[in-house]
């Protein structure tokens, strides 16, 4: 099987090809934006991520062999059309997220604050993010991405990828009352298993 | 156990986009592909025309084949996302760009060459303007106006070229700044930018989105605009619906960037752009095509161009 920055390559002369890249990575794309902004828009930003991918692709930087950091940062811009749909699905997935975040951060918090409201606070920190911010937390936490990939995507350098996501968590243990502040040291990924898969 | 691995550990990867969804995203790319195919075909056949015309024929039939399959709105879809895009992309290379500033004693000089259209009753000639703002790096200090009216009488003095002065560059009265706008005042954020300029939305216009398009690109045909209002105000852009993009689009003194525009239905398809650089996010021109025949224009004609260059000059006029 070609790498997909061989594939890439190869469409500039046989445009047909870039059709592999779909069929690769389109539902990874679809789950990133399924777990922002809900199904329906969410096949709106899979086809479209594609459109514009093919756009773009002369661009395409083929030294980088995984083009998925590429697509999903295709697919982070297109989704800032829909920050009140986005907006709405946070409120969603409240529940969700409180019942993975909010035992082991009430432990963290040494039970100061009950769940609900706990739960309440993440949640409005969540939505209250910088627009960067939560595009990097979310690529992070929910499209996978290490941070030198997150950096690719979001067309920066990993520093500043490193010093968004220590700002987003920063406010995230504000918001639960945590007022330990450790220094985010973890370059790559070391534990990506979800609990859902 | 961490707040962003607790973050990472909601990740869903349960879900799955549908079939019907998948096949019609597959299509609708298919459809792109097979429009490229078709251009790229007729590039070729420009070129050699003893090719035999089976290429045109096989490209005619996965158009129409992908044509069934995609929705009809799968173009302006494919246009506007593709807009979107190199709005996006723009607006990230402007916040890195090391945008033009005036030192102290300094001015930032924009240079407008335009071809607007002067129409009377029997149609419209195309007249050629000049216009340069002096904006000094010092904000209580006056603005400079040089401006050649081409054609025309200045409106000042009567001559065709006139030279004026004003704070604020409030050149043709005190209610009337040369940028109606105070750059502090535009959100960082291209969310809160797009609020911003749709909250000051008070009725003008063929449309909502007309008036906000026309409104951002006021403020940016400036050329005056720093980097990060810039930035966010062409993420605003692209919040507009129906705003598409043309690739290598030439500006009137032959520079070429990336057309940003619309069409507005309601004024009979005419169509606004912007021409940006899309490396540093700076207008570098603009230009109105004609959406029906109007006044002597035929159909997608070009009614106006312009070439705006932003420089840092030691001296005004």
């Amino acid at each position: 099987m070609s790498p997909d920055n061989d594939v890439i390559e190869r469409s500039a002369r046989e445009p047909a090809v870039f059709a592999t890249l779909y069929d690769r990575h389109a539902p990874s794309v679809f789950r990133y934006a399924a777990q922002r902004l809900g199904d329906h828009a969410a096949d709106d930003v899979m086809s479209e991520t594609f459109l514009v991918a093919f756009e773009r692709r002369a661009a395409y930087d083929v030294t980088v062999v995984d083009a998925r950091p590429w697509l999903l940062g295709i697919a982070t811009r297109l989704m800032r059309k829909h920050v009140r749909l986005e907006a709405t699905a946070w409120k969603g997935m409240t529940a969700d997220l409180a019942a993975q975040i909010v035992p082991d951060l009430i432990d963290l918090a040494g039970a100061r604050i009950d769940a609900h409201r706990l739960t309440q606070r993440l949640a409005k920190a969540l939505r209250r993010l910088p627009e960067i911010d939560r595009d990097t937390l979310l690529l992070y936490a929910w499209g996978n991405l290490d941070y030198a990939s997150i950096a690719t995507a979001m067309e920066v350098p990993v520093g500043t990828v490193r010093s968004r996501l220590n700002r987003a968590r920063r406010q995230l243990r504000r918001a639960a009352g945590i007022e330990t502040l450790e220094q985010e040291t973890d370059h790559g990924r070391t534990d990506t298993a979800p609990q859902h898969a | 156990m961490d707040e962003l691995t607790l973050l990472r550990n909601t990740r869903d990867d349960s879900r799955e986009p549908s079939p019907t969804a998948l096949t019609a995203g597959r299509a609708a790319l298919l459809g792109r592909i097979a429009d490229d195919a078709t251009y790229a075909t007729a590039q070729h056949r420009k070129k050699r025309r003893w090719m035999p015309r089976l290429t045109w024929a096989a490209a005619g039939v996965a158009a129409a084949m992908t044509g069934v399959l995609v929705a009809g709105n799968v173009t302006l879809n494919a246009q506007s996302a593709y807009a979107s895009d190199v709005l996006r992309s723009a607006a990230i290379q402007t916040i890195h760009y090391a945008d033009l500033v005036a030192g102290s004693d300094q001015y930032l000089r924009s240079h407008t060459h335009a071809r607007w259209g002067v129409c009377d009753n029997t149609g419209c000639e195309p007249n050629d303007q000049i216009l340069d703002v002096y904006m000094p790096a010092d904000p209580g200090a006056e603005w400079t106006l040089y401006r050649d009216w081409g054609n025309m009488s200045g409106v000042l003095t009567g001559e065709s070229i006139e030279t004026t002065r004003a704070v604020d560059g409030r050149f043709y009265g005190p209610d009337s700044s040369w940028v109606n706008v105070v750059f502090a005042d535009i959100p960082l954020d291209g969310a809160a930018a797009y609020e911003w300029i749709d909250a000051q939305y008070n009725g003008g216009s063929a449309s909502r989105d007309e008036d906000n398009f026309g409104r951002i690109t006021d403020i940016l045909r400036s050329g005056l605009v720093p980097a990060p209002q810039r930035a966010a105000l062409l993420d605003a852009l692209s919040r507009i619906s129906g705003v598409t993009a043309t690739d290598d689009v030439a500006n009137l003194d032959g520079v070429t960037g990336i057309a940003i525009g619309r069409n507005e239905m309601l004024r009979a398809g005419q169509r606004q752009e912007i021409i940006i650089d899309p490396d540093t996010g700076l207008v570098i021109g603009e230009r109105t095509m004609s959406g029906t025949t109007l006044f002597g224009w035929g159909v997608s004609e070009q009614m106006s161009l312009t070439a705006i260059e932003t420089t840092v000059v030691d001296t005004a006029p």
